[in-house]
């Protein structure tokens, strides 16, 4: 034990003093994901916040001067009306885009109010736009200001038909009780905003294991090939410690600082969302109702069972990186040969995040099935469905997986093709 | 007088290559025991052998009575190999790197202070034991590395060309170290040089070895009557092709 605990501590010094290794995978994430984050804000920032309009009214009724009134009193939207009539707007707006700034035509035909003020009938509005590539993410329209007055001329449409009517009770004709199940939790609300919900949390758990199981295969396959390239493994193998043990250090302190690196992820990536899209999240979907589906989440269940396939896709994929990169002749091969053995994480993950494996037909099923990580990324619909079986036996999957592959590694350890078997990519060649 | 190491018609091949073809030699408790030939004449593989890292492919290596095959962790308890090209830790500093092998050496938790401190003397590094390795230069990474081999009084040492791409004052330092620290505990040293005045300098026996074979073997002043010659660079030119007429 007190060997183990040596090689783990000499371990952990000689990754942790590795600037270039923390840099890349515990700062940047927690430095670069909230700068992005800034950067966003910054954009929403500058981006101007109230948008012109140019206005050419040429109805003869009183609609088109109420609906200039609307735009006018509709904050972020200022309106500059025009005396000027042009056969083709086009490129009017155009024109206007480039000698007064202003990127918005509104163009209220002679007809609107005879047409929009009668219930009997439909007017029209034509709006143009100047659409710029460069322009900001955030900038503003007033055609949503359109819009909403739209809704009002409806409501007067309807009085108009009938004075007794009430406009809202006429266009509310029944209101759906929504109750969304979440596991054996009922959520109020209707299906399509908690399946929102969930997706988000279905692609952000996959993204984070994805993250740690990387990370970690990289640091593992490091920390054994660099032990042949620094010419340290030979002096290492003759002491009288067990090669189980020399393995053990290894991969558990390559487990400790993928776990820390993937915390570091996720803070980051925690702060980038909340800067980004937090403010539209909220907008859309209550807070609350987030909070409620992500309590069912984040409850003890859920934590265990996401737990448990956590920790055996890691053991899973340490497994196999150390398995390779004894065989390597330095880090960059070794790094390099994780590389593709890192598409079987890639396929799967991305494919969970985007689609529902259940759905495939059986062939393509049982391929994905095949490949252990798709357990860890599935566990979450699992976990709600309360299919514990199919954890349990993605759990027992993954460890026979990681078993073979870490008594390969074993093996590989206790023969003299650690020293003598030495891979490049993979062009193999044997020196004495 | 007792045997340290035996050695009994050791081949070692690697594929096509034969690197040892049927070697044989004893060294003796508590001598300083030298493999000279040139490169690639199998000096790294028989004390790759003896370390337990290869396993031959013929014959037998014992040391101090374990069989280097089947007895391969209690050989590991009683040697101390430092390969020709040995690497350390460049994040850790010399003191962390000798306190690190202690641990994985020593026998337990009490003996490994005084094996870093005996670490610590042999290297001769003074302060510039708390620095990280990657500031040291190559004499300085020798030494460390050659403390790290002699601080735990291994039964036999098996160090690898030793004194290799060193300076003077640091190729000074290791010969005396390895002469007065073994003497002084009693370690068997085997050793591999190409150096001939280093090997007649440190060693009690010398073996001659080319192209995997052992074509002498006895004291530098036995080697030069043997063949007439006048140092042991004339006597290894002419053991060899005394050998290859034969």
């Amino acid at each position: 034990m007190r060997k183990l605990k040596a090689m783990v501590v000499k371990e952990l010094k000689d990754l942790l003093r590795d600037r270039t290794t923390m840099i890349s995978i515990i700062v940047i994430p927690l430095i670069m994901f909230p700068l992005m984050g800034m950067a966003f804000a910054g954009a929403r920032q500058v981006a101007p916040q109230t948008v012109t309009v140019a206005v050419l009214n040429l109805d003869e009724g009183p609609l088109g001067g109420q609906l200039v009134d609307y735009l006018r009193n509709a904050p972020q939207v200022k309106v500059v009306e025009l005396n000027e009539t042009a056969e083709d707007y086009g490129r009017l707006v155009l024109r206007l885009h480039y000698e007064r700034g202003i990127d918005e035509l509104l163009v209220i035909p002679r007809n609107f109010s005879r047409l929009a003020g009668n219930p009997y009938s439909t007017g029209s509005l034509y709006y143009y736009a100047y659409a710029s590539p460069g322009g900001s993410y955030f900038a503003t329209s007033a055609d949503q200001v359109v819009e909403s007055y739209k809704r009002l001329l409806i409501q007067m449409r309807i009085k108009m038909l009938n004075e007794t009517a009430d406009p809202p009770t006429v266009l509310t004709p029944f209101y759906v009780s929504y109750v969304s199940m979440v596991g054996e939790k009922p959520i109020l609300s209707p299906p399509t905003i908690v399946k929102a919900i969930l997706a988000s949390q279905k692609w952000t758990i996959p993204i984070a294991t994805m993250i740690v199981i990387m990370t970690s295969m990289q640091i593992v396959a490091a920390a054994v090939a660099s032990e042949k390239e620094a010419k340290t493994l030979e002096t290492l193998l003759s002491t009288p410690i067990s090669r189980l043990s020399i393995l053990g250090g290894k991969v558990i302190s390559s487990i400790v600082i993928a776990i820390v690196s993937g915390a570091s992820y996720m803070v980051g990536f925690t702060i980038y969302m909340n800067m980004v899209t937090g403010q539209a999240m909220e907008r859309a979907i209550p807070p609350e109702l987030v909070g409620e589906v992500n309590s069912i989440l984040l409850g003890p269940r859920m934590m265990f069972g996401m737990g448990a396939l956590m920790v055996m896709a890691l053991i899973t994929a340490i497994a196999i990186a150390v398995s390779l990169s004894v065989y390597a002749e330095d880090v960059r091969s070794a790094q390099a040969l994780v590389s593709y053995i890192s598409l079987l994480i890639w396929i799967p993950a991305m494919f969970v995040m985007s689609a529902d494996p259940e759905l495939l037909p059986l062939g393509y099923r049982l391929a994905l099935y095949a490949v252990p990580f798709t357990h860890a990324f599935v566990g979450v619909n699992r976990i709600i469905d309360g299919n514990y079986t199919a954890i349990a036996i993605g759990v027992a999957y993954m460890a026979a997986f990681s078993l073979a592959f870490m008594y390969i590694a074993a093996k590989s350890f206790t023969t003299e093709k650690i020293l003598t078997v030495r891979l490049r990519i993979f062009r193999r060649r044997r020196a004495e | 007088m007792e045997k340290a190491v035996v050695v009994e018609n050791l081949w070692k091949v690697f594929g096509k290559k034969t690197a040892l073809r049927g070697i044989s030699f004893e060294v003796r408790r508590g001598e300083v025991f030298a493999l000279i030939g040139p490169n690639g004449a199998g000096k790294t593989t028989t004390l790759r052998i003896l370390a337990t890292l290869l396993t031959p492919t013929r014959g037998r290596a014992a040391v101090e009575g374990y069989d280097v095959v089947r007895d391969a962790a209690e050989v590991r308890r009683i040697i101390s190999y430092l390969p020709e090209e040995a690497g350390a830790y460049e994040r850790l500093t010399g003191h962390e790197f000798l306190e690190f092998f202690a641990n994985l050496m020593a026998e337990d938790e009490g003996s490994v202070g005084e094996m870093v401190k005996r670490g610590v003397e042999i290297a001769g590094l003074g302060s510039r034991i708390d620095d990280r390795i990657k500031e040291y230069s190559k004499g300085m990474r020798r030494r460390l590395l050659l403390a790290r081999a002699l601080m735990s009084t291994p039964k036999v040492a098996l160090l690898d060309e030793p004194t290799s791409g060193l300076d003077v004052y640091h190729a000074v330092h290791v010969r005396n170290v390895i002469k007065e620290f073994c003497r002084k505990h009693g370690i068997t040293v085997l050793l591999s040089s190409h150096n001939m005045l280093e090997v007649e300098y440190m060693s009690d026996r010398i073996a001659f070895i080319n192209k995997g074979v052992i074509v002498a073997v006895g004291t530098a002043e036995e080697l030069k009557a043997r063949y007439s010659a006048s140092n042991l660079e004339e006597a290894f030119v002419r053991a060899v092709e005394t050998y290859e007429e034969a």
